[in-house]
């Protein structure tokens, strides 16, 4: 009895400081510590929620370089095959039409030639037929009243023949 | 000088007398109030001056009371009496620091003595305030273990049929009764010693030569309340979980 004296101990004492204490925790539990690890919690799972959506982010990020990317390929490609198939039609219209102006110019060409025998073909007839004429003519003049007409063109176109 | 186990009584309210010490712990309950009425008026999604000091121990706390737990859930609902034990014991250790510890006061007729009643007293170096803190986690840990596990399964710890575990439950009850002591009388000590320590080397050298004692002892009652909190919190985690029989 006389330490507890000594030392001071009074349960009245002992009450009120638990009361305080009691009041104390309670005070600070309604508006320091719930508020506090309210705010610390919703801080976290927001920060939590906004690394997601980040990584999310840049994911997406990564599949809409990759899809650019792709689609950039495949344009190239198509371009490219465009370009392959146009020289393609290009080539192959040239061969045509050169193929068709050859065929043109030939057929011109063969004409012409066609023309020119045929030309040739009634000059020399006339140039023949003329040159008889004229032979006969001579003829004529030179053996004149010696043979008839029938006999001289017959001997005319006879000899005119072996030219 | 004088140096008094006890605390000495200011003045009386009838019989009940007021203490310096029980002054000093309502000075400690307002410090905190008058932070968290700071703190509550202007509370803000995006912290910034006082509410990151207060964040941040809370979250160092709370990270040192996961290594004890392993359970963030557990750490949340202790946390409360915890940091409550810590930062009223964590201040009333600091009392001592303050000048004027134990030297400013009045003189009054003590059983024919006249003896000097300082107005400042560290709450700790007082029974009555660590006998309660004490108290108070000795039965909030009775009253978790209810809560956590059921009031049948938090009985098996004491009573049991089997005679070993109920012989082992008796040596709980005074287990109980030990924790108490021992917590009360741990604080108790470690701060009155820090004071008259603090007193003595203030009398013999007043200058410059209390200041290393002044850095052990901002130590000291660190530590007192870090181990104050951390003890009830490894009681509190015991008493929450199942006895494995």
């Amino acid at each position: 009895m006389e330490l507890i004296e000594k030392l001071g101990i009074d349960w009245r004492l002992i009450i009120a400081q638990m009361v305080n204490f009691l009041i104390l925790l309670a005070v600070l539990y309604k508006f320091l510590y719930k508020p506090v690890l309210k705010m610390l919690t919703d801080r976290t799972k927001k920060i939590e929620q906004g690394i997601k959506d980040a990584e999310r982010i840049k994911d997406e990020l990564v599949k809409a370089e990759t899809q650019k990317e792709q689609k950039i390929l495949a344009a190239k490609k198509e371009a490219e095959s465009i370009v392959l198939s146009a020289q393609k039609v290009a080539e192959e219209n040239r061969q045509k039409y050169l193929a068709q102006t050859k065929k043109e110019a030939q057929e011109v060409v063969d004409k012409a030639k066609v023309q020119i025998a045929n030309e040739k073909e009634k000059m020399i007839k006339e140039v023949r037929a003329d040159v008889s004429d004229m032979v006969a003519m001579a003829t004529n003049k030179v053996l004149e009243d010696v043979v008839d007409e029938e006999v001289d063109k017959k001997v005319v176109e006879h000899t005119i023949s072996k030219l | 000088m004088n140096i008094s186990l006890a605390a000495e009584a200011i003045f009386h309210i009838k019989t009940f007398p007021v203490t310096n010490t029980l002054i000093m712990a309502l000075l400690v309950a307002l410090f905190l109030f008058f932070i968290t009425f700071l703190l509550h008026k202007k509370l803000k999604e995006v912290p910034t001056g006082l509410q990151n000091i207060i964040e941040t121990i809370f979250e160092r706390l709370m990270d040192f009371m996961d290594n004890i737990t392993q359970n963030r859930s557990k750490t949340i609902i202790f946390f409360p009496l915890v940091a409550t034990i810590f930062l009223f014991v964590i201040l009333s250790n600091w009392i001592e620091i303050i000048p004027g510890l134990g030297t400013i006061g009045f003189y009054e007729i003590h059983h024919g003595k006249e003896v000097l009643v300082p107005f400042i007293r560290s709450a700790s170096a007082d029974l009555n305030v660590t006998l309660a803190i004490a108290l108070v986690s000795v039965l909030g840990t009775q009253v978790f273990g209810v809560v956590m596990i059921g009031f049948v399964k938090h009985m098996k710890k004491y009573v049991s049929k089997n005679p070993i575990y109920s012989f082992v439950g008796i040596l709980e009850i005074f287990a109980e009764l030990a924790k108490i002591i021992s917590f009360s009388f741990r604080l108790f000590g470690n701060i009155f010693a820090g004071e008259v320590l603090l007193l003595v080397v203030t009398f013999l050298v007043p200058y410059i030569a209390p200041l290393p004692f002044m850095f052990l002892e901002i130590f000291v009652g660190f530590i007192q309340a870090l181990i104050f909190a951390t003890l009830t919190l490894v009681f509190l985690t015991m008493a929450s979980t199942e006895m494995a029989h």
